[in-house]
């Protein structure tokens, strides 16, 4: 299997990015970088990068047994590239909307949420326990169907290539057709917000438009000053309980339930408990909703996500 | 080889970047600029927390906050940000004079010390559970 890697590539224009993003911080924006958050989101990235050179022969191993059984002769044309790509970014999509959701996941994604921060650096605020959550099953499906695992892996860094720019604030909007199909720093921006009305929108990775089908997408508005990160903040730069903090509350929440509930707190969205003391993202926006009605989100106008609730 | 190469070169370029961070002092020095800022910083927190009793502390990086239904939020900086805790019946308050020391029964939050101009209002002193 090719070894080809374009995001070790793409990692010094990464720091060079992170290091024009911080000058633009110090001459318009000061509080846009906090030093120990940084250290932090950094060493995140450092960790993963670890961690896939744990256990990323395991999931390339398992992707070529798959591939043994793929269904289609889909091939290496040129042609089959962006198809791959478009198809990837769907998976990504589902991969990010369960990550979201299902607290099982989400107790590895949170990692890249954690930041009260909005920069270039929260970009590389990666997961060190994506393995342990099988979040790698959701590109599986395209194995099976006849793409090559090492074409859905080249297809996949350029993904996380392009959505490194899109986590700043420096940038405001792009032209409207961009803003249309693409994932930009404005609706990711949005994805990142604790707001209520933002909560759970906007999963895409490269293409928006999956939102836009999905009725998970809400755009920025101007009006309403964005806040980041998760939903109790973690008020705390300690590197390790960033990390596991999400799994050690499921583990103390299945010590602690009852039998029949215990399975729940794996399986259900964040926030959901079986005696109601905690909140959703849902039933925070519609208690949000009770007191601002006239705050409609745009994605509770597309029937989709009336009977979804994603996001 | 090849891949500790990478790790290395990683980790002295992430150390670069906060140092770099630090030097350009981003972050600022964030304090809570009146009552008005701390009943929007409690709800940003506790997203419905609507604050009818505030106290910020003497330095302005802390403040203690009661709503209407009894709930006490304490809200400290944390970077460039703010962070809140609700104050279960575990959380520890200790009064002393002009301070109140606070450990939320979340212990990864951490500890915290508010002092006060004076000694803190009527309300806060209820909440003690001792004193110093």
């Amino acid at each position: 299997m090719p070894s080809f890697n374009p995001v070790d590539y793409a990692v010094p224009a990464f720091v060079a990015l992170v290091m024009i993003e911080m000058i633009w911080a110090w001459k318009a924006r000061p509080d846009a970088y906090e030093p120990k958050d940084t250290l932090v989101s950094l060493a995140f990235g450092l960790g993963s990068t670890v961690a896939g050179l744990a256990f990323g022969g395991i999931i390339v191993a398992l992707s070529l047994w798959l591939y043994s059984f793929h269904l289609l002769d889909i091939g290496w044309q040129w042609w089959i590239w962006p198809i791959c790509f478009v198809l990837d970014d769907l998976a990504y999509y589902w991969f990010h909307r369960t990550a979201h959701r299902v607290r099982w996941f989400w107790a590895s994604h949170v990692n890249h949420h954690s930041s009260q921060h909005y920069n270039l650096s929260t970009a590389l605020r990666q997961t060190w326990t994506g393995f342990f959550a099988i979040s790698f099953v959701f590109r599986l499906p395209l194995v099976l169907i006849g793409f090559h695992p090492a074409m859905l892996a080249v297809c996949a860094g350029f993904n996380l290539i392009y959505q490194f720019w899109i986590h700043t604030e420096a940038i405001g909007k792009m032209p409207r057709w961009f803003e249309a199909v693409m994932n930009t720093p404005s609706h990711h921006r949005v994805h990142h917000a604790t707001n209520p009305r933002y909560l759970d929108r906007n999963y895409a990775g490269v293409f928006i438009v999956w939102d836009r089908l999905f009725g998970t997408f809400e755009p920025e508005s101007d009006g309403e000053r964005i806040r980041y990160g998760i939903v109790k903040q973690l008020g705390s730069f300690n590197l390790l309980w960033a990390v596991f903090h999400e799994w050690i509350g499921i583990a103390q929440d299945v010590w602690r339930a009852p039998w029949r509930h215990k399975l729940s707190y794996l399986l259900r969205e964040p926030g959901w408990s079986h005696d109601g003391s905690r909140e959703t993202s849902d039933m925070i926006r519609a208690r949000w909703l009770e007191r601002h009605p006239e705050n409609k989100p745009v994605s509770s106008k597309n029937a989709i996500a009336e009977h979804g609730k994603a996001a | 080889m090849n891949h500790l190469i990478q790790i290395f070169g990683s980790l002295v370029a992430i150390l670069a970047l906060a140092g770099v961070a630090a030097r350009l002092r981003l972050g600022g020095d964030r304090r809570i600029g009146d009552e008005a800022e701390a009943r929007r910083l409690a709800d940003e927190a506790v997203s419905g927390f609507d604050a009818i009793d505030i106290a910020i502390n003497r330095e302005r990086t802390a403040a203690l906050m009661r709503d209407a239904q009894g709930r006490v939020l304490l809200l400290r900086r944390h970077g460039a940000h703010f962070a809140g805790r609700l104050l279960n019946p575990r959380a520890e308050i200790v009064l002393s004079d002009d301070h109140v020391a606070l450990a939320p029964a979340d212990r990864r939050f951490g500890p915290a010390t508010l002092i006060f101009d004076s000694r803190p209002p009527e309300w806060i002193t209820r909440l003690v559970t001792a004193e110093s």
